[in-house]
């Protein structure tokens, strides 16, 4: 396991907390090696979460596109998004280091409710953090939690975003560190977690790149996905990431534009800074505070980002690229009408660039990182008026 | 006789009452001051440092926390430290950072731990600055071995697993890490969550000294009077 990824990474937490996390890369090693865990787990994403999940091939968007488009379907699975992976390992984890307790951050609700779900089924106690502006635009998200058995407690404090639900998670674990395990939701925060969920994730690629050898015979062109703190980038990058012909992009949030506060791209706009844990880009003022972040879409609302993304980002191995609110919400329609599935709006950046940038894709094979379904975004669409077409 | 060191957060409620508390501090001989430059995402505090920060980063930048920093060291002839997290110098440069805290005795951030310490201690060296080490009770033998090894003049006892302000206690395993800490000849300074006379008192029995935080700049916020009388009430313990 990495503890940095070049410059980028390390423990920037509270002494408290170090003994912790060494505990847990210790349990993660052995939990590893535990082979009845392991094919507890495989079990679990096969018979509970639905893996593998479908590369499809989208015809009516390639044609569009004139472009092959194969989507990687993690919208399909249990939960709606790629964030079950993550739960279902890290719970198994936390159950085999002996805690009772989980508590998570999230933004957009979907690793809140991915965490809720598998601490039902595996009987955990469970806390999800949730800034006030995410509770008020993913409302529907909430409610499923709270019928999971989860308490769900809004912050107020600061953006209301996932940031300040990440520092409200972490002031919980200093406090409870010896019965609780604290389920980071992505591929940010100190070692060993950028390392572990990335694992956990890995599963999207490894699947993805045999799937795409089955039914083609060659490896794609291209291989894209959105980009928040990282975590369904780094879990297909990972499958592709040492086949040097196959061209990794990832999407980041530009919001309504690029002056500081109205966008979340921290690795096109941001510089190294330390946040959460980890040195990783960060969107921050010359002073070293942290930017206000916008983004439509709230999984996507997040200054920071993971610091494997930004290692990728110095080597030139990914670019980094933008897609704006305005054309998120134009490819959540696109899609829908053309494939007959609602993308999630972080989901639904990916899709925004390749109708943006049409030329750059025309001939090639892509897949597309298809990291959740839409139904929890039905609010802000309202808002956005999309549901009036 | 413990020391008593007080946290105020620069130019909070205001740049005045700030430098008037200061006053207060060194009048009333409280041992060394730490002044806190306030961060965005405060993970190390509790609620009313966090509110504190929040609402001097909305009047005040970085420019006007070193010029109150400066005034405060002709105020107090103590030793003077800066507390505060490790984006404020990361992103700024440690370098260019440490150059502009000049002449402050030591450096204390709340987000690095004692592995993490060799990424800012060489910029801090250079201007003749501690970075200070933190054990807690979670801190295991090795921890206690690695805070020794280049610790300044004191080391950051975190009383508590928890954030600043709440309720002060020490168990006997907490009080038993701080002696083996202690007892390889270094002076250990207990903060989080001392708020009374009985507190510092029970401190600085089984430590060297006792830092107040939360509570200082609570009783700041009432005014520079309120907050005479509690650090007056505080020293009289060390009397």
């Amino acid at each position: 396991m990495r503890r940095w990824f070049g410059q980028y990474g390390g423990q920037f937490v509270p002494e408290t907390l170090i003994p912790a996390l060494d505990e847990l890369e210790t349990a993660y090693k052995e939990f590893k090696k535990d082979k009845r865990h392991q094919k507890e787990l495989q079990t679990l994403l096969k018979d509970f979460a639905g893996r593998p999940t479908p590369l499809y091939c989208a015809e009516r968007l390639g044609s569009h596109l004139s472009a092959k488009i194969y989507l990687k379907r993690e919208d399909l699975l249990h939960t709606g998004a790629h964030k079950i992976n993550n739960t279902l390992g890290q719970i198994m984890l936390a159950k085999f280091m002996g805690k009772k307790r989980i508590i998570a951050e999230t933004g957009a609700g979907q690793h809140g409710v991915a965490t809720a779900t598998v601490s039902a089924l595996l009987d955990m106690e469970c806390v999800v953090y949730m800034g006030k502006t995410d509770v008020e635009r993913q409302a529907v998200n909430v409610d499923r939690m709270r019928l999971l058995g989860t308490t769900v407690v809004p912050v107020e404090k600061g953006s209301g975003t996932l940031k300040s639900a990440i520092n409200e998670a972490l002031r919980d674990w200093v406090k409870n560190v010896k019965t609780t395990h604290y389920l980071i939701g992505s591929v940010v925060g100190p070692y060993p977690f950028p390392s572990i969920v990335g694992e956990f994730q890995s599963v999207i690629g490894r699947e993805a790149r045999a799937q795409i050898l089955k039914k083609e015979g060659y490896l794609p062109d291209q291989v894209i996905a959105c980009v928040g703190g990282g975590s369904n980038a780094i879990g297909i990058f990972r499958g592709f990431v040492n086949d040097k012909d196959v061209s990794l992009m990832g999407i980041e949030a530009g919001g309504t534009g690029f002056d500081l506060g109205c966008h979340s791209a921290t690795l096109t706009k941001g510089r190294p800074g330390i946040l959460h844990g980890a040195i990783s880009y960060l969107l921050q003022d010359k002073f070293g505070q942290v930017s206000d972040v916008h983004s439509v879409s709230a999984g996507l609302d997040y200054p920071g980002v993971g610091p494997e993304h930004s290692s990728l980002k110095d080597s030139g191995r990914v670019k980094y690229k933008v897609c704006f609110d305005k054309e998120a919400l134009n490819a959540f329609s696109v899609l829908s009408r053309l494939e007959g599935i609602l993308p999630a709006l972080e989901s639904a950046h990916v899709l925004g660039y390749l109708l943006e940038h049409k030329e750059t894709f025309e001939g090639k094979t892509v897949i597309v990182n298809l990291s959740g379904r839409g139904d929890k975004d039905m609010e802000i669409l309202k808002q956005g008026g999309i549901h009036n077409g | 006789m413990g020391k008593l060191g007080i946290y105020l957060l620069v130019n909070y409620p205001s740049a005045e009452s700030f430098i008037r508390a200061v006053k207060v501090c060194e009048e009333r001989g409280v041992d060394f001051l730490e002044v806190g430059f306030p961060f965005s995402d405060p993970v190390a505090d509790g609620d009313l440092l966090e509110r504190a920060s929040y609402e001097t980063l909305k009047r005040f930048n970085f420019d006007d926390f070193t010029e109150s920093l400066q005034e405060a060291r002709r105020i107090f002839k103590g030793r003077v430290y800066v507390m505060t997290y490790a984006n404020v110098v990361f992103g700024m440069g440690i370098n260019a950072f440490a150059k502009r805290v000049e002449g402050i005795t030591g450096i204390i951030l709340a987000d690095v731990p004692l592995r993490e310490i060799w990424l800012f201690e060489k910029g801090f060296k250079k201007q003749g600055i501690n970075l200070v080490r933190f054990l807690t009770p979670e801190s295991r033998a090795q921890d206690i071995e690695k805070a020794l090894k280049g610790a300044g003049d004191f080391i950051y006892f975190v009383s508590k697993r928890g954030t600043t302000g709440g309720d002060f206690t020490l168990d006997e395993e907490t009080i038993g890490k701080i002696g083996l800490a202690r007892g390889r000849g270094a002076d250990v300074y207990i903060g989080f969550g001392i708020k009374e006379k009985k507190d510092v008192d029970l401190a600085c029995s089984v430590a060297d000294g006792a830092i107040i935080g939360t509570k200082a700049v609570e009783g700041l916020e009432k005014g520079v009077e309120a907050f005479e009388g509690y650090i007056k009430g505080l020293r009289a313990v060390n009397e």
